[in-house]
């Protein structure tokens, strides 16, 4: 059962395990924050209404430049150029969703600071996040392949890195528990003021606290992972997948249970709690003001008028027209100086000889094509065999004692059922396929025409006779294919590796070479 | 459960009794239902996942592997995500560590098993297991020890011997050469009479048959009762390789016995050590018995060098044991002094063969002193061959 630490475990915690904690738990804990102020100061009018796909994007831009970054091995500067790009992106988006709708500029007003200062924090959040849980992505990498006897010695070789790992998760732990106290409190503060989330806002604080339980959870797993680490025992993926379902479904029955238990109805008075709290206070002699609560209810109230009083204040300031100039100059210098600043910082690099030989190198939309490419080829997959689904299910729908008949009079009735292939087993086939049709092309070139009624061997064989040099390489692409096509197996990558490139090399040789090569050979 | 989780959950009470608002009730709820049902299941799991041992005493040779099996059972309704179980090992060598990682079904029982090798004599403990875990969240780790643990009792390692048996009582088990030892009972085959032959032993209906005499011929077999007369004394042996003499000679003292015990020999010991826990002298009756065999090994394993204590020459005298008529007595030694060398020659005088196995450089000493009374080999310090003559 105890297997090592695989590439394909690590591949999984960098790309989705990781990058999942790091973007949800800030972002839950933001939108929730972000709904219970809403419901605490309902008279300020710049809570913005599209913050969820701001945030969401910010804590996906930070995970995917994340890993990509540290793949380049790019430094921190990298980091703050992006941030700052991040935080342009976002002026851009609420100009054109608050700007243009309304007519006007945006001014440095709530409106704008407020969901800027949310992505920041989203994205610092994130970075937080992520950076700690590189650390463990560090160890697990230097781990890799090791068991036993080896896997206790590499860990005692990194104890650097894994008291470190150990650290950081314990802070990202802390971090996440604080912000569940934080909207607890909230929370606290909106029961005092009898003020009710709407049903968004409640979806969103119920799923920050399932997360955050579930974060916690995996937390707490990984340390644990580590610590089994430490005896030499790698945690295999099944069990940690076991253990993730396990706290799910505790959560989801707890959900379940707890979702029929909760109402807007106390057991007891909050004024009862209120009067134990003053008996208490006489106790210990606390100088605990009377009506505190009502204080802060008033408190409140007054914040709230004195946002709604804040739109209609228009001050009018009387300044000398030298100061006004003054002051236009300074705005002037600050945006030119700000503009040139920005252009060094971001445009400048781009410019570099550095960059753009490194960008040849990489040459990234070759490989956006290519990762294009395989998406496109999955969503049409999928959408073929939806709609295969679908029609099955349909003519399944509408079968009447006809269409039975008709079925079971059908040339399909009565066959042995053959095991359906699998999409991985049919995307074989048919590079074997494909690759087979190259070696015919290039037998065509050579003068062996490939006929249809020739199996892959025979034709293998007259290939052989014009190219004696090729018949070990030809006889291994045979006998490739031959299992590919009439098997219901996956044949293992490397043979398939090696029998593209064979078909590969021996599609490059010229007709003439091939004749030589045919006479050098005995 | 820690103060803080107690105080924690007075909060999440108090919000829940006296704050009406739904939200805020079901976050508290959720926080208070998630955590009691992992504190549960952290005291139901250790409770009721038991772990247990087949054989409550193991035996085994040292440096030879022994296989350790652990059945672990979880007999609660609950499913264990993954448990660390541990068996401590004390000074064992085991070549994969009794540690596992393993999940349970609700009723599922598994046997772990793993190989130790002791490297050393005597007997030990092993066990108990450690189960290690916690609830799937993380909340409450336990840990939980097993209350049974196993005796293991390791016997000194046993190596092939050859050693000729020439001197004891006729009608035993041991085939020899020697006719006088013949055992009338045990017909072997028919032979032409030979002059000197006697006329008792003629078959008279075969020679009748044929017309010549014919004798009967008998299986010759000896029978000799071996007593194992070890020193373990350790002021007898020199500091240097003291350690390794001394389970050297456990080794010897062991193989004789087995190689007796092979040969369907009455086998008896005595030694001038101490047994674990204990200040008597180690005597066993000689007897053939397997279970009596057992018995030797284990007092081999158990026994430790002793400090000062009566000569080992002195022991078979005042020991009280019993020797029978041409008892074969295998004396294991380093050393050898003339009141040790006049003992034995009482030894002799009482019908007895001696035989010594001296250890370390003075072979040659005892040689000399008395090479010519008694049969004298040499017990190598290293490899397989324990002794030479």
């Amino acid at each position: 059962m105890i297997s090592s630490i695989g590439k394909r475990y690590l591949r999984l915690l960098r790309s989705l395990v990781h990058p999942l904690l790091s973007i949800f738990l800030p972002l839950l804990f933001l939108l929730s924050a972000d709904q219970l102020l809403r419901v605490l100061f309902p008279g300020v009018f710049w809570f913005p209404r599209q913050l969820a796909p701001l945030l969401l994007a910010a804590g996906i831009e930070e995970a995917v430049m994340g890993n990509l970054l540290f793949k380049e091995r790019a430094a921190f500067l990298a980091r703050i150029r992006e941030l700052v790009v991040l935080l342009a992106l976002a002026f851009g988006y609420l100009f054109i969703l608050l700007g243009v709708r309304s007519g006007r500029a945006l001014h440095l007003s709530p409106v704008l600071i407020y969901p800027l200062t949310a992505t920041l924090l989203q994205w610092l959040f994130s970075h937080g996040i992520h950076c700690g849980l590189r650390e463990r992505e560090l160890l697990l990498g230097s781990l890799t392949g090791k068991r036993g006897a080896a896997l206790r010695h590499c860990l005692r070789d990194s104890s650097y890195q894994a008291g470190l790992t150990v650290r950081v998760l314990r802070n990202i732990k802390a971090g996440a528990i604080v912000f569940q106290i934080q909207i607890v409190a909230l929370l606290i503060a909106a029961a005092v003021l009898k003020r009710q989330p709407a049903f968004g806002g409640q979806l969103v604080i119920s799923l920050h606290t399932i997360v955050g339980l579930l974060g916690i959870g995996l937390l707490h797993g990984f340390e644990e992972q580590q610590l089994l680490l430490g005896s030499g025992i790698p945690l295999p993926l099944a069990l940690e997948r076991r253990r993730v379902l396990f706290c799910l479904s505790i959560l989801a029955i707890t959900a379940a249970a707890v979702i029929l238990a909760a109402r807007n109805a106390s057991l007891l008075p909050l004024s009862a709690l209120i009067a134990l709290l003053r008996k208490l206070a006489s106790l210990f002699r606390f100088p605990a003001g009377p009506g505190w609560a009502e204080a802060l209810q008033n408190t409140l109230i007054e914040r709230q008028r004195y946002y709604q009083a804040m739109p209609l204040a228009q001050p009018a300031p009387v300044v000398s027209p030298l100061a006004l100039l003054m002051v236009e100059f300074l705005r002037r210098l600050f945006t030119t100086l700000l503009g040139t600043g920005l252009f060094l910082f971001l445009v400048f690099p781009l410019l570099s000889q550095d960059f753009i030989d490194r960008l040849r190198e990489l040459r990234p939309f070759a490989s956006l094509w290519r990762r294009l490419r395989v998406f496109l080829g999955f969503t049409v997959r999928f959408w073929l065999r939806f709609l295969r689904w679908l029609r099955l299910s349909r003519r399944r729908a509408f079968l009447t004692v006809k269409d039975e008949r008709e079925a079971a009079s059908g040339p399909k009735h009565g066959r042995i059922k053959s095991r359906r292939l699998s999409v991985r087993k049919r995307v074989q086939m048919s590079r074997v396929q494909r690759a087979f049709l190259v070696l015919t092309k290039w037998g065509e070139r050579l003068g062996v025409p490939y006929v249809f009624f020739l199996t892959p061997l025979e034709y293998s064989d007259q290939l052989s006779a014009a190219v004696p040099a090729g018949s070990g390489q030809l006889t291994y692409v045979v006998e490739v294919f031959e299992e590919v096509m009439f098997s219901t197996h996956l044949v293992a990558g490397g043979r398939i590796a090696r029998y593209l490139r064979t078909i590969r090399s021996l599609s490059r040789l010229a007709p003439e070479e091939t004749r030589e090569a045919g006479r050098s050979s005995p | 459960m820690k103060a803080i989780h107690l105080l924690l959950l007075v909060l999440l009470l108090v919000l829940v009794l006296f704050f009406p608002l739904r939200i805020l009730q079901f976050v508290v709820l959720l926080y208070i239902g998630v955590i009691g049902l992992s504190y549960l299941y952290s005291r139901i799991i250790p409770r009721y996942v038991t772990v247990r041992r087949e054989n409550k005493v193991l035996r085994t040779h040292r440096f030879e592997p022994l296989e350790i099996a652990l059945i672990v059972e979880n007999r609660s309704f609950l499913p264990a995500a993954y448990l660390n179980v541990v068996d401590e090992q004390n000074t064992f060598f085991a070549s994969e560590p009794g540690n596992f990682l393993i999940k349970l079904r609700p009723g599922e029982r598994k046997i772990l098993s793993y190989s130790l090798e002791s490297q050393n004599r005597g007997q030990y403990t092993v066990g108990p297991a450690v189960i290690q875990g916690s609830d799937p969240l993380g909340f409450f780790p336990f840990r939980a020890r097993s209350a049974e643990s196993q005796t293991l009792i390791v016997y000194p390692e046993v190596l092939p011997l050859s050693l000729l048996s020439s001197e004891g009582l006729p009608a035993g088990t041991i085939r020899v050469e020697n006719p006088v030892y013949e055992d009338v009972t045990r017909y072997r085959t028919l032979r032409e009479y030979l002059p000197g032959d006697s006329l008792r032993r003629v078959n008279w209906k075969a020679s009748a048959k044929t017309g010549q005499l014919f004798v009967m011929d008998y299986l010759p077999l000896l029978h000799a009762p071996v007593l194992i007369l070890l020193n373990l004394n350790s002021q007898d042996y020199p500091m240097r390789f003291r350690y390794h003499r001394i389970e050297r000679a456990a080794t010897l003292a062991a193989s004789l016995v087995v190689h007796f015990l092979s040969l369907r020999q009455e086998i008896g010991l005595i030694a001038s050590a101490r047994l674990e826990g204990g200040e008597a002298v180690p005597v066993a009756e000689i007897r053939g018995t397997h279970g009596h065999a057992t018995i030797l090994l284990e007092m081999l394993g158990k026994m430790e060098p002793a400090q000062g204590g009566p000569d080992f020459s002195e022991l078979p005298f005042t020991s009280g044991i019993e020797l029978p008529v041409r008892t074969r007595v295998e004396v294991i030694t380093p050393v050898l002094g003339q009141l040790d060398i006049s003992r034995l020659r009482q030894l002799r005088g009482k019908g007895c063969t001696v035989e010594l196995f001296i250890l370390g450089e003075q072979l040659e000493a005892a040689r000399e002193l008395c090479g010519r009374e008694f049969s004298v080999f040499s017990v190598q310090d290293f490899g397989s061959d324990l002794i030479y003559r």
